[in-house]
């Protein structure tokens, strides 16, 4: 059970300044777009967040050419169905603040991006992943017995950025079931130009022994660490950007430090 | 496993038989292996020729660009009953099928894409189009649960899915109507002509590929070709 309050909190509360400018070979009309500044809520989705950069950009497209918007960082794009704050963890937390996004009209990269037609789908996408977290923690028990109206409570609280809404009906899925902690850990590790890892791992030895972030990364990346027996590592590892010490239990990182998703996202960052 | 759930040690199993099994029926199926993961994956690739019967048979929804855009006319006279025809040009639509294991929920998923021939991906409208009338009444109130633009677990690009969360119940159904038949009475087995041998046998297990009884219920829903060989010969 997520105990720690306050941490909840914090985490919950974190923004990312973000300065989203329309692409400059995009612009159609005379006057052009200025940057549109946002401080976007880390637990959030883009396509949450953006619909008055939409609104306001769109004027200035080509009206006879353009399909859905689509961010972009330095030739990256972004994928919408990413926590904000795991986007900006996997690429500009070294960067300067605010974080210089492009948005793009054009060109829609159909090999990268998944298409995000509506809200619903952004909903859709969230509460699949929130089941996929419970089947893996709870073998789906405790969200196949909540009622739809608690399902869309998860929603519109992380919609409508209210943390007492949403933890109301979160903190079901961060229960432990008797005193074993989950069955298997909702976590993804995620590093440049790969797909994300996503392996079954128990966060509690057969004999109660907590396994640490340490014990996660050996057994899933394990070439990120210098060598077999230190615990130096070739990068750095962010998590709702900060970098946890290696000997924090994995269970209680994954009952306070999980997005709303309920997955622990774990970008690995290369040092600068 | 009788909540209709499949281990991956099985499954892996099952996918070599099936890709063998495919290569006898001259069917398409190829096995890849992932770099770290335990399970391969197969994939197939086909042609959907769609022309104006099927274009019938899709939804109500016949205004998707599929069927109104793409298509073009040629106007055939029919001289007797003085009526005009239209004849659209056949389309062809490239589609790639993977079958994929997944941890989380301990069952096979169907990714697929679908490709125009001009090389662009179909949108889930014309996907939606695509799936036949029959299960689109059905599947219409959790569209957005059922079929879905995903991550290939894998692959890490774009592919549409087969939602994972109803596969266990689906599957468990199919078990449990074969381990009960061995408790019907004699008479009524009897009368049960056009069943076939297998299901008389006293054994509780599943009999055949968990496999193709998954991918043969799924396969129709997205235009996946199956062979019905596939559940003659991997039954027996």
């Amino acid at each position: 059970m997520a105990e720690d309050r306050e941490i909840l909190r914090e985490i919950w509360d974190g923004r990312v300044p973000i300065c989203f400018s329309l692409a400059s070979d995009e612009i159609f009309t005379l006057e052009h777009p200025d940057p549109f500044f946002l401080l976007v809520p880390r637990q959030s989705y883009f396509p949450l967040a953006t619909d008055r950069v939409q609104r306001t950009f769109l004027k200035h497209v080509d009206p006879d050419n353009h399909g859905e918007m689509w961010l972009e960082y330095e030739s990256q794009p972004l994928k919408w169905h990413y926590p904000v704050g795991l986007l900006f963890d996997m690429y500009n937390t070294k960067g300067p603040l605010p974080w210089n996004i492009t948005v793009h009209f054009q060109n829609f990269p159909e090999d990268e991006l998944l298409h995000c037609p509506s809200r619903d789908a952004v909903e859709a996408h969230f509460m699949a992943t929130v089941k996929e977290a419970d089947s893996l923690k709870h073998r789906a028990q405790v969200i196949n017995s909540m009622q739809k109206k608690d399902h869309k409570q998860l929603w519109t609280g992380l919609q409508n950025d209210k943390f007492d809404q949403f933890w109301t009906i979160n903190r079901k899925l961060m229960e432990r079931l008797g005193e074993e902690g989950f069955k298997y850990l909702p976590f993804r590790i995620h590093q440049p130009e790969k797909p994300f890892i996503q392996k079954l791992f128990k966060p509690v030895s057969d004999e109660g022994r907590l396994f640490t972030l340490a014990d996660l990364l050996r057994e899933t990346v394990p070439h990120i660490f210098a060598d077999d027996t230190s615990d130096v590592l070739r990068c750095e590892v962010y998590i709702q950007g900060v970098n946890p010490p290696l000997e924090t239990p994995v269970q209680w990182l994954s009952e306070h430090f999980s997005y709303p998703d309920n997955f622990l996202h774990i970008a690995l960052v290369n040092p600068s | 496993m009788v909540d209709g759930t499949i281990s991956a040690s099985v499954f892996a199993d099952e996918l070599h038989a099936f890709v063998e099994l495919s290569a006898t029926l001259k069917d398409t199926w190829q096995l890849a292996m992932a770099n770290d993961s335990k399970c391969g994956y197969i994939s197939k690739r086909q042609l959907l020729k769609l022309d104006q019967h099927l274009a019938d048979v899709s939804s109500g929804m016949v205004e998707s660009s599929l069927e109104v855009d793409e298509l073009t006319e040629q106007e055939v006279e029919d001289e007797e009953s003085n009526t005009i025809q239209v004849k659209p040009q056949t389309r062809v639509i490239s589609c790639e099928y993977h079958v994929v294991y997944s941890d989380s929920y301990s069952v096979p998923v169907l990714y697929f894409n679908m490709y125009h021939d001009s090389g662009k991906l179909l949108t889930l409208d014309e996907i939606w189009s695509l799936v036949p009338q029959i299960y689109q009444s059905r599947l219409s109130q959790e569209r957005w649960t059922f079929l879905t633009q995903q991550e290939h677990p894998i692959l890490g690009r774009p592919y549409f899915q087969l939602h994972p969360c109803h596969t266990a119940s689906l599957m468990k159904h199919s078990v449990l109507s074969r381990a009960t038949k061995p408790e019907i009475s004699t008479d009524t087995a009897q009368g049960l002509a056009g069943v076939s041998a297998t299901s008389h046998t006293p054994s509780m297990r599943r009999k055949g590929s968990y496999l193709v009884q998954w991918l043969s219920s799924v396969a129709p829903v997205v235009r996946l070709g199956m062979s019905l060989e596939y559940g003659l010969i991997g039954n027996n």
